[in-house]
């Protein structure tokens, strides 16, 4: 019974392979290069001749006057960023679920995914010229409820914000299409069932749509919270200026200039690893958290 | 007299090429104007020059820019100049990669990491410091000597300072590109058109070009009935811009932010910590406060400010010589009324403004350690500066192809003399005013008829007129180097230990501090820079820098 069970999934299994292969090659042998963060690392020496620093590096990366700031900058925007990246693909697809025209419902979709395909770069030349103060069609429309321009991308107060608001509006069509797929595997029958108990669409949706949805919301809440110190380099990067670097800032951003320009690769690779190692952690809590409250797990 | 006009016609078509590539920003000069014929009879006759044979390869990496053209089917990986260098030098050049100016710091610094270094490497000052440094690059002095031919050494020893820039602990370990340094000091531009009606004439002082900027910010030059023009031009990063910086406006108030400067004590000093600064700064937040600046140029890079620029909005900026080619040219093809001058930095007080430049070598050639022909760098050395020889025919399959293409972009190793393009400006204008192309070469003869041709009404060719004619940006520059009224940076060695490890730090606290100051925040927190800036390694910097001084005097 039991080999022959194995025998039945061996394909499957097999099926798995390509991704365990890619996942090896590009996630695991890199794993290796942590070691930069503990040496003193020259390039022509490599990782194995170069000296041995122990935490230097990350005594060095505690000491810079601007590394607090990067940290929270970083948290700041990215938990903003999970929020309504989380809430309004939620909202919208309960919205977009209660629209009976087949056509007006995949227009919307559609429409709404249709940001999520452009690149940051091609963004934050449009973007400079949306949010303009003088000219930018926003602060015109603002300007007719009698709102003061406000200049979204160049003041240091609005622009974590902008992040967030320009982010989610970007990806937000994403994630309501993984929430409508959801929506469709709700049994129909306790629709049914509710419509006989005598419930409202509104009693529905708090009874029946939200409980089925909850898993879906529960393993993206806990996928997200791994991504709490990702901000998003490439949207910071094409949209950050020196007048906003006190609130928009990133770890990512302060990485790349610290490798990638500056090419200490050292110190750029601790601040990274001290990065995951965050990471990895709210991952494991959130995880915890999610199975003894919703009692979902991913791991 | 023949040789002389041959020597000129080189020059002029290599002052091109620097120019062109100069227009996009990035400082660095150059420029090969070779011949095929002529290097074949060099090769022959000089030993230095042999063909390799059986043919040898060489591998190689650089960057390209969106300058660059092609046609013919033409690549970077294969175009007349690679083909050339199979041809008459026997070297089968191969890219290990090319990139986009832009990505040029990542990709290298990618490579070094990785160890994986091609013969020849296209390098910026830090990393020829960190590899000769770290002894993965070919030691040159001795092959420089034998191989390079005595026209390269010539051209490149013009300028022995930039030169010895590519010594490391006194050995040659890489070519620097050498190129023309007065080119990059900066002009300040103004609308002319705009000038005239508003009924004001050129400014001659600091407080006449505020009064110019006010007047282009709210008398409605433009004539459209919208307040929507401003005086001043910046980018976001004004501190370093070549075109719309502030470096040229800094000079007017005896100050240079970015730039290490003598003192009378003779040491060096930093010049964005320099009390003078705060006088200058203040200004410019005053400017932006009155909407003399672009309210938004603090989210704007060059290519948003140069929409400015060209759709009307802007009369006003600090560019390099470069800027009617470039930028202005695209204002003169939108409206047929454009007119700009280029003038001399103007002065805050009874002083002279003395413009600042910066060391024009921005790129060395380095050998690979582990290159089998390092000797083939020299070779290709030669094959490019044999434009310069005065014997050698014009050929403009190597410069600028009839189509404007500039052909000569492709060449892997280039290196310019210097005041190159000065000399340039001034021969086509004695032709000019001789009325006499009859001894010009076919390329010289090509800007001549360029500045004719707009003086007979072609505004297409209005940039060419502006740089190489007359008024234009080199008749400033040829200004400035006839008063001896310029100075350049004191510090051109590579990054000191702290600079290294502090100035991404340092850097981006000014940049932040300056822009905020600019667009409204307390002066004072200038003076907290001050300190701040001494503070987190600055004053060890300063150090280490005057130990630099003391060493190369």
């Amino acid at each position: 019974m039991g080999t022959r069970n194995k025998l039945k999934s061996l394909p499957l299994h097999l099926m798995l392979l390509p991704g365990v292969i890619l996942t090896l090659v590009f996630s695991y042998i890199p794993i290796m290069g942590i070691v930069i963060a503990f040496q003193k690392f020259v390039p022509s020496k490599g990782i194995f001749h170069s000296k041995w620093i122990g935490f230097d590096n990350f005594r060095y990366m505690l000491d810079m006057p601007n590394f607090t700031s990067v940290v929270w900058n970083t948290i700041f925007i990215a938990v903003l960023k999970i929020i309504a990246g989380l809430v309004i693909p939620i909202i919208f697809a309960l919205l977009l679920n209660e629209v009976s025209g087949a056509l007006f419902k995949r227009t919307i979709q559609t429409t709404i995914y249709f940001p999520y395909f452009l690149s940051w770069v091609i963004l934050g030349g449009i973007l400079i010229d949306i949010l303009s103060p003088s000219s930018g069609i926003v602060n015109q429309f603002l300007g007719m409820f009698g709102v003061k321009p406000i200049f979204f991308l160049g003041n240091d107060q609005w622009f974590p914000f902008t992040l967030v608001l320009t982010d989610t509006w970007k990806g937000f069509g994403y994630g309501t299409i993984v929430y409508l797929a959801a929506l469709t595997g709700i049994d129909q029958s306790l629709y049914e069932a509710a419509t006989v108990d005598g419930a409202g669409r509104w009693k529905q949706m708090l009874n029946v749509t939200l409980p089925g949805m909850l898993p879906i919301i529960t393993l993206m809440t806990v996928l997200s919270l791994g991504n709490v110190l990702n901000a998003g380099f490439e949207q910071v990067f094409n949209l950050y200026s020196p007048m906003v670097y006190s609130t928009g800032d990133i770890i990512d951003t302060f990485v790349y200039r610290l490798g990638l320009v500056e090419a200490q690769y050292g110190v750029a690779t601790a601040v990274g690893l001290f990065k995951s190692i965050i990471s990895l952690f709210l991952i494991v809590i959130s995880n915890k958290l999610a199975n003894r409250y919703a009692g979902y797990r991913i791991f | 007299m023949k040789r002389n006009n041959k020597i000129k016609s080189l020059t002029l078509l290599s002052a091109a090429g620097m120019l062109m590539l100069a227009a996009c920003g990035n400082g660095s000069g150059n420029s090969a104007d070779t011949d095929k014929n002529g290097a074949n009879a060099e090769n022959r006759a000089i030993d230095i020059n042999a063909k390799y044979d059986p043919p040898v390869d060489v591998t190689a990496w650089r960057y390209t820019e969106s300058t660059y053209k092609y046609e013919n089917g033409d690549t970077i990986e294969d175009n007349i100049y690679t083909k050339t260098y199979a041809s008459d030098l026997g070297i089968n050049l191969k890219y290990a990669w090319t990139v986009p100016i832009e990505q040029f710091d990542q990709k290298m610094n990618v490579s070094i990491a990785s160890g994986d270094l091609p013969d020849i490497m296209w390098l910026k000052n830090k990393q020829l410091t960190d590899l000769a440094e770290n002894d993965m690059l070919y030691d040159l002095t001795d092959l420089f000597e034998k191989y390079a031919s005595p026209l390269s050494k010539k051209i490149m020893l013009q300028d022995e300072a930039s030169f010895n820039t590519a010594k490391i602990g006194g050995r040659l370990m890489a070519l620097p590109r050498t190129s023309s340094a007065v080119d990059g000091l900066p002009i300040l531009y103004v609308r002319t058109d705009w000038l005239d009606k508003l009924g004001l004439s050129e400014p001659k002082t600091m407080q006449e070009a505020m009064a110019v900027a006010e007047a282009f910010t709210n008398n409605d030059p433009d004539g459209n009935g919208k307040a929507d023009t401003f005086g001043l031009a910046l980018t976001k990063t004004f501190l370093t811009d070549s075109h719309f910086g502030t470096s040229g406006y800094f000079s007017g108030y005896h100050v240079y932010p970015g730039k290490w400067v003598k003192n009378s004590s003779g040491q060096l000093e930093y010049g964005s910590i320099q009390p003078g600064v705060k006088k200058a700064l203040k200004q410019l937040q005053d400017l932006y406060a009155a909407g003399m600046l672009d309210q938004e140029f603090g989210v704007k890079d060059r290519s948003k400010v140069t929409e400015s620029v060209a759709g009307g909005k802007v009369g006003l900026f600090y560019g390099s010589m470069s800027a009617p080619l470039s930028v202005i040219q695209k204002n003169v093809d939108n409206d047929p009324n454009a007119e700009w001058k280029a003038l001399p930095i103007l002065s805050s007080d009874t002083g002279p403004a003395t413009p600042i430049g910066i060391m024009p070598i921005t790129t060395y050639y380095g050998v690979s350690k582990d290159s089998k022909h390092p000797e083939a760098i020299f070779k290709l050395l030669n094959f490019g500066m044999q434009g310069y020889d005065e014997n050698a025919e014009s050929n403009s399959e190597f410069g600028i192809s009839e189509n404007n293409v500039p052909v000569y972009l492709y060449n892997l190793i280039a290196a310019d003399p210097a005041k190159k393009n000065l000399n340039a400006h001034n021969n086509a204008i004695k032709a000019i005013e001789a009325n006499d192309p009859s001894g010009l070469s076919a390329e010289e003869k090509g800007y001549y008829e360029r500045i004719m041709s707009y003086r007979s009404g072609d505004r297409t060719n209005w940039g060419t007129e502006r740089v190489f004619g007359s008024p234009s940006s080199f008749d400033v520059i040829d200004k400035y180097v006839n008063d001896e009224n310029y100075i350049f940076d004191a510090f051109y060695g590579s990054p000191t230990a702290t600079m290294v490890e502090k100035n991404a730090t340092l850097q981006k606290m000014e940049e932040e501090v300056f822009t905020k100051i600019v667009m409204g925040q307390s002066i004072d927190t200038f003076d907290k820079f001050v300190e701040d800036w001494t503070k987190l390694g600055g004053e060890q910097i300063k150090k280490e820098i005057n130990e630099w001084a003391d060493k190369n005097k």
